[in-house]
């Protein structure tokens, strides 16, 4: 399996606030991969480095096998983008913008851009200045998926789009993965990206944090334990492992790391189990985990 | 106050808050420019007999007469009136035409104005704060230049009468631009109309003041004309302050009107839905450039055919006396007017590359990066705008007074002669672009500002003559008074043009973009 996105150890400071500090990033071709961290984490800064908008300090940057800032132009035909805060030409209109983009990079497919108008339920005569956010969201994602690309960099696109449109995103996302194109997906709406992603990236204040499949996350991390006993439970706070521990009477509830949820069964049973229910982190938790240092550090 | 005027005085507020620089600093221009100009008449011209003199000398200078005006006598008051008069209207009337439009058109374009509406503000309470305050500032800045003038030992009548015009016609213009706010969509647009209002009336003025005879009406259907005839001190005609009144009113009185029908954001024409598709050509970051400069290109076309057709008609008279029997009055005005014409053709190459830099700042380039090949294009597509803009419009304006000429072909090439000089602000312009986008505007108008501001020193004996080498304007031969067409200077400028273009455009590959 080929590399479409090979970020390593890349730096860079915009005078002395430094936005990225030894950033990892990997995508393989034909993934779907989320990119996710707080605002300000320096997610929107890589993704620029990957259109050769921006150079690094230090670091190795590779993409679609070739060099983001040297090799733009090339590099370009083969990826769309569709950028956070969507700006539009206040006097071109929607459907002129899809097709100067579309040209600009060697054509677009015309049948799909009629299509995605369509799907995406957009008035293309309408000049830019006179689009609300999620119109101009729309227009940008129609010239990114109307186009044949290996990649598309997507930078928080459902922003200001309505569920029914979000719904529409996740399908056309789904197309292009199933076409064998490679989506690099930075985002918030964790439902998305656990509905459409195979692997994440969670990166916090300009270093990778984790990274892998959702299912390698979840094992990393913690699971949820309530359980209702039959006499107050002994030894629970002694296992390493074990956080957030809240015994009342014979109540109990704790998180616990994956390598110590034996232990806890164990001390469980010995004061007698009456009910039990443990569950797998969701994707909130798994997030807020990495959010949190964000706040404590800060603090 | 209530209703659609609720809020008006918080946002006054508002507005002087965020002009507390800007607005003490124009009124110190206002005041000390039309003042240093007047204040060395006396010890100039200490006799009545050196002012008659000078002021018979001045009125037969055509371009000094199509810029100031008559003297309508030769006494102190007189000629004070006439040196300060016009530029002191200029000065009011660009600080309230600029100020009026970015607080009412320019603000409600980048949505500001919609996040202020939502907070209980009534619907004229936005224009009206900004109307008050420049009011407000017009009337401190007339009475300053008016106790400024009594200062230097002037009739107070006179001085009283010469700040209320000037205040007068400052907020003339200010109607006007709220007007024009009123009436188009986007502030570009508002703003270019502004000044085409403004720009055909002063030649309007201009034309009567120069052609005189059958002509001298011309300049009563102008507030620039009103400005010179109420009279200063030869007379002090204070009736004429009235008309101003009525423009006031009735720009105001529309304005209102516009503003009580139209949605926010609007103009008064609904906008026409644009093309389903892009047309075939729209197929490259040149066309891209070309859609986005092409109604500022044109406008600006019109109003240079437009000057020169009228400074060519103006001077047809003039053309036959010769002085000292080296060049006509027709060739002085065109030599004098191909000057700020060239001048002004710099501000449309500044204006074109900072819509380059614009296009950045707003997150465009970052889009349109992702999708064409090459930063350095797409910067060079605005650069063709910043070179080949100044070429079409001084072209047009120097055909104009050649069709007037009595030798067009040498006219044309006086007219051209001012590219290199041009060129050269232009590409000062991209080099800070390239290197220091953020002080792009401020230096490069700085810069302009700071040439011309030379000349006028320079002209009125304030500054050493030596000093006006450092413009690049002083360099052009200026063919029309008889200078040799010298190819060195016009080389060197050019050279530099192209060198500072390169290290601009150097710059836009190097750094990080948007």
């Amino acid at each position: 399996m080929t590399v479409a996105v090979d970020v390593r150890d890349a730096r860079k400071s915009f005078g002395r606030t430094t936005a990225l500090d030894g950033l990892n990033l990997s995508v393989d071709s034909g993934e779907v991969h989320g990119f996710l961290g707080p605002n300000g984490a320096g997610k929107t800064t890589t993704l620029r480095m990957l259109l050769g908008q921006m150079r690094p300090d230090s670091g190795h940057l590779q993409l679609l096998g070739g060099d983001p800032w040297n090799d733009a132009g090339e590099l370009h035909r083969r990826l769309a983008y569709v950028p956070g805060d969507v700006a539009l030409w206040p006097n071109l209109s929607g459907g002129e913008t899809i097709d100067l983009l579309g040209r600009l990079r060697g054509g677009l497919d015309e049948a799909r851009r009629e299509r995605l108008i369509d799907r995406f339920d957009l008035d293309p005569r309408k000049k830019g200045r006179a689009y609300s956010k999620g119109n101009r969201q729309k227009v940008a994602l129609i010239a990114a998926f109307a186009s044949d690309v290996d990649l598309l960099i997507l930078d928080e696109p459902t922003t200001g789009l309505d569920p029914l449109m979000e719904e529409v995103f996740r399908e056309v996302v789904a197309e292009h993965s199933r076409r064998g194109g490679t989506v690099l997906l930075s985002s918030h709406v964790l439902a998305e990206v656990e509905a459409l992603c195979d692997r994440v990236t969670i990166i916090r204040r300009g270093t990778t944090v984790e990274s892998g499949t959702l299912d390698e996350l979840r094992h990393l991390t913690r699971f949820s334990v309530t359980a209702e006993v039959q006499s107050p439970p002994n030894g629970l706070e002694a296992i390493t492992g074990v956080h957030d521990l809240r015994v009342a009477g014979t109540a109990v509830q704790l998180q616990v790391d994956e390598a110590a949820l034996n232990d806890v069964l164990g001390a469980l049973v010995e004061a007698g189990v009456r009910s039990l229910a443990s569950r797998p982190p969701t994707m909130e938790e798994l997030f807020l985990r990495h959010y949190e240092h964000e706040r404590t550090d800060a603090a | 106050m209530s209703g659609p005027f609720l809020g008006t005085v918080s946002l006054a507020r508002f507005v002087l808050r965020r002009d507390r620089w800007i607005l003490p600093l124009w009124i110190a221009v206002a005041v000390l420019i039309p003042v240093s100009l007047a204040s060395p008449t006396e010890s100039l011209y200490p006799t009545t007999e050196a002012l008659r003199s000078y002021a018979e000398t001045s009125m037969t200078n055509t371009a000094t007469v199509a810029m100031r005006g008559q003297i309508y006598a030769p006494t102190l008051g007189g000629v004070v009136a006439w040196g300060a008069g016009l530029s002191s209207a200029l000065v009011f009337s660009f600080a309230n035409l600029l100020t009026v439009l970015r607080h009412t058109r320019a603000e409600e374009e980048s949505g500001r104005l919609e996040l202020l509406g939502s907070t209980g503000v009534g619907r004229f309470a936005h224009l009206t704060a900004v109307l008050a305050v420049v009011a407000i500032a017009d009337l401190v800045a007339g009475s300053l230049l008016a106790l400024a003038l009594i200062g230097i030992g002037l009739a107070p009548g006179g001085s009283i009468v010469l700040g209320l015009s000037s205040a007068a016609i400052g907020f003339s213009m200010a109607a006007i631009a709220a007007l024009a706010g009123q009436l188009v969509a986007s502030a570009g647009a508002a703003r270019g109309l502004t000044f085409g209002v403004l720009v055909g009336l002063y030649a309007l003025r201009a034309i009567g003041d120069v052609q005189g005879g059958s002509l001298s009406w011309l300049p009563w259907l102008s507030p620039f004309g009103w400005a010179r005839l109420t009279r200063a001190f030869t007379g002090d005609r204070w009736w004429v302050l009235g008309l101003f009144l009525l423009v006031i009113a009735a720009c105001m009185c529309l304005a209102y009107g516009v503003l009580s029908r139209r949605d926010i954001t609007a103009g008064l024409l609904p906008e026409s839905p644009g093309r389903e598709r892009a047309p075939a050509r729209l197929r490259s970051i040149l066309a891209l450039a070309w859609r986005e400069h092409r109604g500022t290109l044109l406008a600006w076309a019109v109003a240079y055919t437009a000057l020169g057709v009228l400074i060519g008609l103006a001077a047809g008279g003039a053309s036959a006396e010769q002085f000292g029997g080296v060049f006509t009055g027709a060739d002085a005005l065109f030599s004098f007017l191909l000057l700020i014409l060239s001048q002004a053709a710099s501000g449309f190459a500044i204006l074109a590359v900072l819509r380059g830099y614009g296009e950045e700042r707003r997150g465009l380039a970052e889009l349109l990066l992702a999708y064409a090949p090459g930063r350095v294009r797409w910067a060079s597509a605005h650069t063709a705008f910043a070179v080949g803009g100044p070429v079409l419009l001084v072209a047009l304006g120097g055909a104009g007074m050649a069709l007037a000429s009595e030798d067009p072909g040498a006219t044309m090439v006086a007219a051209l002669v001012w590219l290199p000089a041009v060129w050269s602000i232009a590409a000062v312009a991209i080099a800070l672009w390239g290197w220091a986008p953020r002080l792009a505007a401020p230096l490069t108008w700085a810069l302009l500002a700071a040439f011309l501001l030379l000349e006028l020193g320079v002209e009125f004996g304030r500054l050493d003559y030596s000093l006006l080498s450092l413009s690049p304007f002083s360099h052009v031969p200026r063919v029309l008074l008889g200078a040799e067409l010298a190819a060195g200077p016009l080389l060197a400028l050019t050279a530099i043009a192209v060198c500072l273009t390169a290290i601009g455009l150097l710059g836009i590959r190097r750094r990080d973009v948007g």
